[in-house]
């Protein structure tokens, strides 16, 4: 065979590797999350808070409870006190299972604890990443976090669009290629040193 | 089928197990745990800041402390306070450590039946205070530190309600001498300010202005405003030239003992020239000759009388009173001789200012802690309390340890010292950080100290305490109402207790009073210092910039810091200038056995030329004894405890007869060589610039006769500053790449370094560790060369014929912008940033350490091992959120502060415009005292940089490799003869 004939096997049979790598990635992911049944995305909250209730039912805004995410690094999860402030008159919801919910919060409260959220969006910790610089450069809630207002439990969603400058692989959302995808389409910083000292 | 031979096998082979390999691979799972009730002030990354005080020394500078969610990260000071005017020392940025100290007491401890101090609870702890006040009353003693706050009167009520008014206020440096003086001069027992930025001439008598004496950043930030700009000429008097004295620019070195000869001669000389009225004095002082005073001090006739006149001519000099390591048996004389000059030279009222006095009035003195030594044994005193204060280490000539045997004592220390292992009960403080406090350092400047995080142990407010013991005792209404917050609150309330808390305190100086010469100034007694014991060497103990008196000795991170003088660290060591060390036949690392009068210690000697022949110069303050009960890790603290040689235990308990001051010149010694040598931890090799031209500097005259703007003049002074080769290799220009230049339009970011500013006192040193999350790597690690700091203070000496200069060149990464450590880096890990910064991104380094052996200044550092392991709980509290931890096997050095560039970046996009100059401060330049590290835009003309980069001053270290450095250093001046200007 001549040489030339080898360079597009190869490229065929790693393409075809890493295809059926990413294909396995999906399907397992696909299984375990599947975005139109709630009840299996995202892993099970010591409360099983709903944003569909909270953001897209009762209509609250991210920033009532997400407070610094304009002003902050961090956009914080809200005090317990905050959830306090609604329900200690609201002690039933609409939804099945609510009343029992909101009575694992009085709980929580009553007991002087505070609630072990479980961390979906999680960032290593050389990575500076700061929410108000986002926020302020127009950059939406849903852009990094998927569509939480219609989630009723919070899952890390797998970005799928295809991009050429990830060689049309889907990113793994959080990860640094990812962030660098969004940061050269919109001509942001591609300095190192801004996210990482 | 296609071929497909093995290589490609094995790679896809490897790629798809790779990627299965990920794909099974999931991050730990994580909490994210909210506040219950989210205080008020605190958010989330974001920090808040607090006004307070530092206690590390009696000086009390006003700080700001900067917290994070609920735990203070960084102190600077606060620029509102007059003392500190936004400036901090080397340990006052370390203060924090105190807090985050893991060896900390854990809880009250109490001497139990088998003789150990054991783990007690607050109420059983309590219940035997009482019990013993009761027990003892009217004859309780405390011993504390110097107090000048409310505390202070606390005890005193206390003490006056239980009839024990055994009351002893006890530093170990407490000038006594110097108050006794005044009162002998000017008939008052104060010590006034010495205004240094007035001056246009300092002479220091052996006072170690920048290291521990008086009020150091106060001091240092005078002295840099006297000297900018080449004003103000400095003399240094001493046997050793210290941190303070290596910056002054000329040294005379006495013959230690007879520092008052050289101080009459002067005072003689001044006051005939500026016929100053001395009374009775004028006759006294006639048969003080310059000649005699030239024949006895070693100094040449011309060099004194060149000092005097000086000092005659100046429009403002001011003379520095003698500093701890020159008090002798006459420190009371000496120091009246030096007010006396300062009087004769109209100094009184200008640059030493009565009135807004160091509030030290009340404080005892060494006399006073030898009374209590006595009082104990004779058992006059049966209950001692102790706070503030470690006699057993800091005099271990008056026998503490065994006089307080038989007494029933009660330490309040928040950590372990040699006096608190030999209480019978301990009742363990907040550390300043986490209590209520406040301070009137300076007579009218008030400070207070507020907490800024909740106690880290199970400790009490020694305020707390004695108020719930009055309240017990029965004793409780002649004390203040409510809790110690509460007293203090009521004590402040007149001047508004909330304002003065967002103020960090209420800033009055008192009015400036005139002193004049009384007539007991005739009596004052001038003699040479009694040097005693055999043995043909000085003992010169000389207090510590690090560790003051010890008390900061239990500080790796200061343990650390190189001694400005010497550059080793982790240890004493017994300087000797080059002929007495080769007399004795020992060279740098042996072991030299010292005997004194009083004890023995064998240490490494260290040979340097800025001491005299005839001293032995052993800084004070290390040596601790290993004391940690309950402590979890024995190993750990065996590294923090038992370090160096305590040089007070040589020292044997003699006195200055008129003030009863500790005489810390007194002692002559022998020195035998052991035949032991040690391996040193060493932080500078040489102290010989080899003609590389690293800390150069120019003369008044050169400085006077320069156009500005003129990067390329030659050497001046006619100093060699370059290899000879260099010429040759030099680019047209020394500024950045025009290409690399144009992508970044806004900013390019520059430090300006003014050597002549800059006086070696390693205060950028603690704040960069503590701004940066730098770790500590222990003794043993730097003598194989991995210390970790960001920045460091090189020193240099050059000779000019018999004299010596001294050098100092803080030395950082120069963010060149032609960097020799980028190339080489094969994973860009390192690269140039379009702002002009040498990036180091450490999540990318692979730890090739190419970088490192390519940098031509020594500035990467490496992290050999994984050292935030070496972090107990709670030191990780400490940690700077801001900058990354970096790990095991990746490269770090300076990154200019980026997280603030960052910061002000931030702030600057969101209001929509560019960083104003001075916006961005790194943590070296926001705490430098002299104010000697400016850092700003090169891009903006009217930035400060950029004007300081066009002065005639400016060059760049190896400016011949074409590294094109964005550090730009000032030649520091040379001032006068010495400079042959």
């Amino acid at each position: 065979m001549p040489p030339a004939m080898r360079i597009p096997t190869r490229a065929v049979v790693s393409f075809c590797a890493l295809l059926g790598t990413a294909l396995v990635v999906g399907a397992t992911a696909s299984g375990l999350y599947d975005y139109t049944d709630d009840e299996l995305s995202g892993p099970e909250q010591p409360i099983q808070f709903s944003h569909a209730v909270h953001a897209s039912k009762l209509g609250i805004e991210c920033l009532y409870c997400h407070t610094t995410a304009d002003k902050g690094q961090h956009a914080t999860i809200p005090a317990v006190s905050v959830c306090m402030g609604c329900h200690q008159w609201v002690k039933e919801g609409a939804s099945p299972g609510s009343a029992e919910e909101i009575a694992k919060l009085h709980e929580f409260y009553q007991q002087g604890e505070s609630i072990p959220w479980l961390k979906i969006h999680n960032l290593p910790e050389h990575v500076q990443f700061k929410h108000f610089r986002h926020s302020h450069a127009g950059v939406e809630c849903q852009t990094c976090h998927g569509p939480v207002e219609s989630m009723n439990r919070v899952w890390l969603v797998p970005d799928t669009v295809l991009r050429p400058s990830s060689a049309f692989l889907p990113a793994a959302k959080l990860e640094m290629g990812w962030c660098m995808n969004c940061h050269l389409e919109r001509g942001a910083a591609d300095d190192c040193a801004a996210c990482h000292y | 089928m296609p071929e497909i031979d093995r290589r490609d096998f094995l790679k896809i082979v490897g790629l798809s197990a790779g990627a299965a390999a990920t794909a099974a691979c999931r991050e730990p799972v994580e909490k994210i745990v909210p506040y219950l009730n989210q205080p008020e002030e605190v958010t989330p990354g974001i920090a808040s800041f607090y006004a307070s005080t530092c206690r590390e020394c009696p000086a009390s500078c006003g700080l700001i402390v900067k917290t994070r969610e609920g735990r203070p990260i960084k102190v600077d000071g606060n620029p509102a306070d007059p003392i500190s005017q936004g400036r901090l020392c080397v340990r006052g940025q370390a203060s924090l450590l105190r807090t985050y100290d893991a060896s900390r007491l854990a809880g009250p401890l109490k001497r139990a039946a088998d003789g150990n101090l054991v783990p007690t609870t607050w109420e059983d702890g309590l219940s035997i205070l009482v019990d013993k006040l009761r027990e003892h009353s009217g004859k309780v003693a405390f011993l504390g530190g110097l107090e000048t706050g409310t505390l202070d009167g606390l005890i005193d009520d206390l003490l006056a309600a239980i009839g024990s008014p055994n009351r002893v206020r006890f530093e170990p440096f407490a000038y006594e001498s110097l108050r006794k003086a005044n009162e002998q001069l000017f008939g008052t027992a104060t010590v006034p300010q010495f205004r240094f930025e007035r001056a246009d001439l300092i002479v220091s008598f052996g006072a170690d202005w920048q290291e521990t004496w008086l009020s150091p950043v106060k001091q240092q930030i005078g002295y840099a405003e006297a000297r900018r700009g080449g004003k103000a000429f400095a003399v240094y008097v001493g046997p050793r030239l210290g941190l303070s004295g290596a910056d002054m620019d000329e040294w005379l070195a006495p013959v230690p003992g007879t520092e008052m000869q050289l101080a009459l001669a002067l005072l003689r000389e001044v006051a005939l020239v500026k016929r100053a009225d001395l009374g009775a004095l004028s006759g006294r002082l006639r048969s003080q000759t310059t000649a005699g005073a030239a024949e006895a001090t070693g100094i040449p006739v011309e060099r004194i009388r060149r000092l005097a006149r000086r000092i005659a001519d100046a429009d403002a000099p001011l003379a520095l009173p003698p500093g701890n390591e020159m008090q002798g048996s006459n420190a009371t004389g000496l120091a009246a001789a030096v007010q006396l000059l300062n009087y004769a030279s109209g100094a009184i009222g200008k640059t030493v200012v009565f009135g807004p006095d160091h509030n030290l009035e009340r404080l005892g003195g060494f006399s006073d802690l030898k009374n209590l030594a006595g009082r104990l044994r004779s058992k006059a005193v049966g209950m001692l309390l102790v706070h503030g204060a470690n006699p057993v280490y800091a005099a271990p000539a008056l026998g503490f340890a065994e006089a307080m045997a038989s007494t029933f004592t009660v330490s309040f220390a928040s950590a372990n010292d040699e006096t608190t292992a030999l209480a019978d009960l301990v009742l363990p403080d907040h550390t300043p950080y986490e209590s209520w406090g406040d301070a009137e350092p300076l007579r009218g400047v008030r400070l207070l100290q507020q907490p800024t995080v909740r106690p880290l142990r199970d400790t009490r407010a020694t305020g707390d305490v004695l108020l719930e013991a009055a309240r017990a005792l029965g004793v409780g209404e002649s004390l203040p109402a409510g809790s110690f917050k509460d007293a203090i609150a009521a004590r402040w309330a007149d001047v508004g207790f909330d304002q003065a808390l967002a103020n960090g305190g209420v800033f009055n100086p008192a009015p400036q009073r005139s002193v004049t010469l009384s007539a007991g100034a005739a009596t004052a007694a001038f003699e040479n210092a009694k040097l005693s014991g055999e043995g043909d060497l000085v003992l010169l103990v000389y207090p510590s910039l690090g560790l003051y008196d010890g008390r900061s000795a239990r500080f790796a991170t200061l343990q650390e810091v190189p001694n400005p003088v010497t550059k080793l660290v982790w240890g004493s060591y017994a300087e000797l200038h080059p002929d007495t060390a080769a007399r004795l036949g020992v060279e740098f690392g042996d072991v030299l056995r010292v005997t004194s009068e009083a004890g023995q210690l064998e240490l490494p000697v260290v040979v340097h030329e800025t001491v005299r022949p005839e001293v032995i110069a052993i800084e004070a303050g290390q040596g601790h004894q290993p004391v940690e009960p309950g402590a979890p890790d024995p190993d750990y603290l065996k590294l923090r405890s038992q370090i160096g040689a305590n040089a007070f235990t040589l020292l044997s308990g003699k006195t200055d007869s008129e003030s009863g001051a500790l005489a810390w010149l007194s002692a002559k010694v022998r020195a035998e060589k052991t035949g032991a040598k040690l391996l040193m931890p060493l932080t500078q090799p040489t102290f010989d610039q080899e003609g590389r031209g690293i800390a150069q500097a120019t003369t008044m005259a050169a400085v006077l006769g320069l156009d500005a703007g003129n990067h390329h003049a030659p050497a001046h002074g006619g100093e060699q500053h370059e290899p000879p080769y260099a010429d040759a290799m030099h680019l047209e220009t020394v500024d950045f790449d025009p290409a690399d230049d144009a992508r970044s339009p806004d900013y390019r970011w520059g430090m300006v370094i003014d050597l002549d500013a800059c006086t070696g006192c390693n205060a950028c040193v603690t704040a960069c560790v503590q701004e940066n999350n730098i770790f500590t790597i222990g003794e043993e690690l730097v003598r194989q060369g991995r210390e970790m700091h960001w920045i460091r203070l090189e020193r240099y000496v050059e000779h000019h014929g018999d004299e010596i200069e001294v050098r100092h060149a803080p030395m950082l990464c120069q963010h060149c912008g032609s960097a020799p450590c980028e190339p080489v880096c094969p994973v860009f890990a390192t690269y140039h940033n379009d702002e002009g910064l040498n990036v180091m991104v450490p999540n990318r380094c692979i730890g090739t350490r190419y970088c490192a052996n390519n940098c031509s200044y020594k500035v990467r550092r490496f992290n050999y091992f994984a050292y935030d392991r070496f972090l107990r709980e709670p030191e990780q509290l400490r940690l700077n959120p801001d900058v990354t931890v970096r790990s095991k096997g990746v490269m770090e050095k300076c990154t200019f502060c980026v997280q603030r560039i960052s910061a002000a970046k931030d702030q600057a996009v969101i209001e929509g415009r560019k960083v104003r100059d001075g916006e961005v401060i790194p943590a070296c330049a926001q705490t430098c005292p002299s104010q000697a590290i400016t850092f700003g835009n090169h891009k903006d003309p009217a930035s400060r940089v950029s004007k300081q980069r066009a002065d005639g001053r400016a060059y760049w270290v190896f400016q011949h490799l074409n590294t094109r450095p964005a550090v730009t250093y000032l030649k520091s001046i040379r001032r006068g003869e010495t400079g042959k200007a």
